[in-house]
């Protein structure tokens, strides 16, 4: 292509070419009317070497691509490192929590105790299956001492519903039966409802007299559980520091122990809840001032009287209205004798 | 800001629509380029250098590339000049091991070119460089009166191939149409709706390139007979005058 010079300036020259294209380069001494080759035109930098837009356009498919694998990628491996399903175990006095991913591989196994959870395994990114953790926590229990091949291993098992729940069980036995160990699974049932209002005493109190002062109205409604039978209240969820429930001692080799319920425990502390554990109400303590003896009255029997401290002066005036009908109270009753301990 | 770089930044953005105050500007800072020049020849450059010119080259191509966005104007300057400096070493890397006919023959006394057969008839060409020169010098004084220069024509110019075609139907229209170069010529304006029309071309692309086709439509209507040689393949396809 000839280019003709039409101008020249100091810092580059104007060319028009054959195909009357008219264009600015750079001044290597050119004169008007010159007809040049190959000039060094301006915005020409062909001598660079420059990546094709294929190229490019290659490159940037490929980086895409790595790039949604890699996103893919990253979120299947978080994702399998999360847990989205625990399954609690009791085996004989041990609670374990076994942690479950997405895919149902095991995570890590804790154990619950007084200082709370411990991570007794982990297995992430191992692709452990549920059983295989289940056999691992069975043989950790068989190597304490926790359990023996002699007599039948009671485990409790909570699972997120029965299917899943029969799912395990069926895991536990098959690994228990590996491991020759009589396995007994049962579900683990949530914290019982509220406990309804306990039954009146049967035996009628001995003395009539009225509890303490600002105690009376303070007696709750409540009865006391019956004795082993030790359950949260109503409303409180059972501490983290608890070891949990033990089998009855007269359920191990019981065959016919096929209760739901959870098995007693040994005494405990109690659990910390927003009401107080409920306590026997005090034994009445006798009034300083006599009170009239009334047919109304109820008798008190030898057997039933305890033996009484004296009794302690009131501070304040004693209500009665809530153990004597409201004749007596405003009457001074003469004392009532008591009883002969040796009699 | 330093009002020494302040006023520098005031002459690039006046430079970048005014040829002559782009040459000022060229021949104030003529140290600067040479200074930038002799850091990549490693030696003080020549008049007859074509580094020199390729580095003031470079220096005016940074007054037109300039914007504030690009920070200080002499630190661009310099990466420009640099740039066009190493892009002419590759080139000329190219060739290498092709021999310069001002070399020095044998006996030291001539150059190469004088020991060859000049087939061409040397006093002829210098008289058509003459003529060209003179064809070019009155179609710049033309173009003066229809308000362009060489320099906004260049800037004008259309780039891409199709917008070319397009300026080359209406060209070719006009030379077809002598009634088209008459009235251009005495209205001094270019016919845009006509040649659009008869050539069925867009207006719009005509009207960007209007100083483009003020110098074409020139070259087709007085006796620039060199020029018109020229872009002979242009103007192929319309009437000969």
């Amino acid at each position: 292509m000839k280019y003709l010079v039409m101008e020249c300036n100091p810092g580059y020259a104007v060319l028009m070419d054959e195909e009357s294209r008219v264009v600015r380069a750079a001044n290597l001494h050119y004169a008007v009317g010159d007809t040049v080759t190959n000039p060094i035109l301006m915005g020409d930098h062909a001598e660079k070497p420059q990546i094709s837009r294929t190229v490019i356009k290659r490159l940037a498919a490929v980086a895409a691509c790595f790039l949604i694998l890699s996103t893919a990628g990253i979120g299947l491996y978080f994702r399998n490192r999360r847990t989205t399903e625990s399954v609690v175990m009791l085996v004989e006095r041990k609670r374990y929590e076994v942690a479950l991913n997405p895919s149902g591989e095991v995570l890590q196994i804790q154990e619950e105790n007084d200082e709370g959870k411990t991570v007794i395994e982990s297995y992430e990114g191992q692709h452990v299956s549920l059983a295989d953790a289940l056999g691992a926590v069975l043989q950790d229990s068989l190597d304490q001492g926790n359990i023996s091949e002699d007599a039948p291993v009671q485990i409790y098992l909570s699972a997120e519903n029965k299917k899943a729940y029969d799912a395990y069980k069926a895991e536990i036995e098959q690994e228990a039966a590996k491991l020759q160990l009589k396995a007994e699974v049962q579900a683990l049932e949530p914290p019982k409802p509220p406990v309804t209002p306990p039954e009146p005493p049967k035996e009628p109190p001995k003395d009539i007299t009225p509890p303490e002062p600002g105690k009376a109205t303070d007696v709750p409604e409540i009865a006391p559980p019956p004795p082993g039978n030790h359950e949260n209240p109503p409303g409180v969820n059972p501490p983290e520091h608890e070891t949990g429930p033990l089998p009855p001692e007269e359920k191990i080799g019981d065959p016919e122990a096929d209760k739901p319920e959870p098995p007693e425990h040994e005494p405990a502390e109690p659990p910390a809840g927003p009401e107080e554990p409920v306590q026997p109400p005090e034994p009445p303590k006798p009034l300083p001032e006599p009170l009239k003896p009334d047919a109304e009255q109820p008798v008190l029997t030898e057997d039933a009287a305890p033996e009484l401290p004296e009794p302690p002066e009131p501070a304040e005036p004693l209500q009665i209205d809530a153990v004597l009908p409201d004749a007596l109270a405003a009457e001074p009753v003469p004392p009532i004798p008591l009883p002969d301990a040796d009699a | 800001m330093n009002p020494d770089v302040q006023q520098l930044v005031s002459r690039v953005t006046i430079a970048k629509n005014d040829s002559n105050a782009a040459n000022a500007l060229i021949a104030d800072y003529m140290p600067f380029i040479r200074a930038e020049t002799a850091k990549y020849l490693k030696r003080q450059p020549e008049p007859e250098d074509d580094e020199l010119s390729i580095a003031m080259f470079a220096f005016y191509e940074a007054i037109c590339s300039y914007s504030r966005l690009r920070g200080a104007f002499l630190k661009y300057a310099a990466l420009q000049i640099r740039s066009r400096l190493i892009d002419y070493y590759r080139r000329e890397k190219r060739n290498k091991g092709q021999i310069s006919l001002n070399t020095a023959s044998e006996d030291d006394e001539t150059e190469l070119m004088d020991t060859l057969a000049d087939p061409h008839d040397e006093y002829a060409e210098q008289e058509i460089r003459e003529a060209t020169k003179e064809e070019i010098r009155e179609l710049s004084e033309q173009m003066t009166a229809f308000g362009v220069s060489m320099t906004e024509i260049a800037e004008n110019a259309p780039k891409q191939g199709r917008t070319l075609e397009i300026c080359k139907q209406a060209v070719q229209y006009a030379r077809n149409h002598p009634d088209i170069l008459e009235d251009f010529l005495r209205t001094k304006r270019v016919p845009l709706a006509k040649l659009a029309e008869g050539a069925q071309v867009e207006r719009k692309s005509l009207e960007r390139h209007r100083k483009y086709l003020v110098a074409v439509l020139l070259i087709c209507t007085n006796s620039y007979e060199i020029l018109r040689g020229h872009i002979a393949q242009v103007l192929k396809g319309g009437a000969q005058t």
